[in-house]
């Protein structure tokens, strides 16, 4: 759609493999889950909508194979489709859990639309879920469950929560909050298999009891969906490398998304796999492949919304040291992320208005006094840019 | 049937604000751009919070959840994360008064 915002008149293709058309994720856990919505409120645009704007999608096909030389791309039902430039976008595939009994019906994951609907219909009162990975998926689904009316158990292997993502001060919060709403939550916790007994299912741990339930849910991540691109040759490391506009290896083929391993404005090697993420490189593809110049990057952004409390995270959130304005644990507060005392990032609750503020400190990297961001009287509004201490 | 409803004062809004009004149970958004007044829902279509406690810059709402953006003229979202647009509602200046038109409830 961006490439037809900005004048393409080429013809555009899309394919992808699921019977859906393409449809936003956040959702999915969140209101998708809870009964909020149905599906057709993730849609991105209908088919009608895309076909209307000259976007063919071929839903439902998987891609078989690409033919660098020939510039084509083979589908599994024997179709093959001409290319001038190729846009790789093949996300993330979930990473399954192995242990003995893992492949139970009963063990639900969640990444596509297909999931979300399958893992809905078992959420009703007084299920037992335990959910293995305390990562957003798990904590969002486990939100959901308990507000289903089910009973929650999270087991997560690290000290922390969301310890890919967060400081260990900001996953605080989340363990605050998911025990005040009845969520069991076990930490440096793994499972050594699931066992089958009569339906329940009985998790076993290395050194905790062992726990009963109905359904499991496993949140332990997503890898690089790059099979595609290593059997046609593109350069992979953790994703497809792609330099800072999104190419590949291959001058004529883009990666982006969850699968792209890009080469950042300041010399860094990123895989990235937020929403703003794939949205922002989907514009700057279009913007590359028509020549137009690279927006100004923005900091990361991502959110997760868990019983009611909006949290959105810019920046760097994982290292450092935090100053916190507001009380933590009052959900309706604002970590700032130091280092020394160079602002990197910030982790939000229940921030409001406060964003678009918090949004422009940490885009501009300032040197700040740690007394003025912790002091909820100095307005955020006010405080600006330092020269460097 | 339609109503032609007044819900607030022209003075009591300047230029490039926004406020709730309440009509019953709907609860709406009214803007000030550049003088003249527009409508709209304002929960929005894409998360739990109030276009009100976010931000309008010249004629786009933006909310303060996901920053999904609304023209708040058509209620046209405009681009991700808003997949659905929201009400837009016409208005109208009488006298110091500004009033939208809502669809009554019918009596059958």
């Amino acid at each position: 759609m961006s490439l037809r915002d900005l004048g393409h008149k080429g013809q555009i293709i899309v394919v992808g493999d699921e019977a859906w058309p393409p449809y936003e994720r956040p959702p999915l856990s969140k209101e998708l889950l809870l009964g909020e919505i149905e599906p057709e409120r993730t849609f991105l645009r209908t088919v009608d909508g895309f076909n209307a704007a000259g976007v063919e999608l071929i839903l439902g096909q998987k891609v078989d194979g690409i033919d660098r030389s020939d510039k084509s791309v083979h589908l599994q039902n024997g179709k093959s489709i001409s290319y001038d430039t190729l846009l790789l976008a093949t996300g993330g595939r979930l990473r399954k859990l192995a242990c003995e009994g893992a492949d139970h019906n009963k063990v639900h994951y969640l990444r596509g639309l297909d999931d979300a609907l399958r893992l809905r219909a078992e959420l009703k009162a007084g299920v037992r879920v335990a959910i293995i990975g305390g990562g957003l998926i798990g904590l969002e689904v486990a939100a959901a469950a308990s507000k289903a009316g089910g009973k929650v158990t999270v087991l997560e292997r690290s000290p922390q929560l969301v310890a890919r993502l967060l400081h260990p001060e900001v996953s605080d919060v989340f363990a605050d909050l998911h025990r005040a709403n009845g969520i069991n939550l076990h930490f440096e916790t793994a499972v050594q298999r699931i066992e089958n007994r009569d339906e329940t299912l009985v998790i076993h741990t290395h050194d905790g009891p062992a726990i009963e339930v109905d359904i499991v849910v496993v949140g332990i991540g997503v890898e690089p969906n790059t099979l595609l691109a290593e059997t046609t040759g593109l350069e992979t490391d953790n994703g497809i490398v792609t330099d800072s506009r999104g190419r590949t290896s291959d001058k004529s083929i883009y990666a982006i998304g969850d699968v792209a391993s890009r080469l950042s404005s300041d010399g860094q090697i990123q895989r990235i796999e937020t929403w703003q993420n794939a949205q922002n490189q989907a514009v700057e593809f279009a913007k590359a492949v028509l020549g137009h110049p690279d927006a100004q990057p923005e900091p990361n952004w991502f959110w997760t919304d868990q019983y009611g409390v909006n949290f959105q995270f810019v920046g760097s959130t994982r290292k450092g040291e935090v100053v916190w304005r507001g009380d933590r644990f009052s959900m309706n507060a604002i970590g700032f992320h130091l280092e020394g005392d160079r602002l990197i990032g910030a982790s939000c609750i229940n921030p409001g208005r406060e964003m678009r503020n918090v949004k422009r400190l940490v885009a501009q990297g300032v040197y700040i006094d740690r007394q003025m961001l912790a002091d909820s009287r100095t307005p955020l509004g006010k405080i600006s840019v330092k020269s460097e201490l | 049937m339609s109503n032609w409803v007044k819900v607030a004062k022209q003075s009591a809004l300047p230029e490039g604000e926004m406020i709730a009004v309440n009509i019953g149970e709907l609860r709406l958004a009214l803007y000030n751009v550049g003088g003249d007044f527009f409508a709209t829902d304002n929960l929005c279509t894409h998360g739990n919070a109030l276009l009100t406690n976010g931000y309008l810059d010249d004629d786009v709402v933006e909310c303060p959840l996901h920053a999904g953006r609304f023209n708040v003229k058509s209620g046209q979202g405009l681009g991700a994360p808003i997949t659905c647009n929201i009400k837009a509602y016409p208005t109208r200046k009488t006298g110091d008064d500004i009033e939208i038109e809502i669809d009554a409830p019918s009596s059958h």
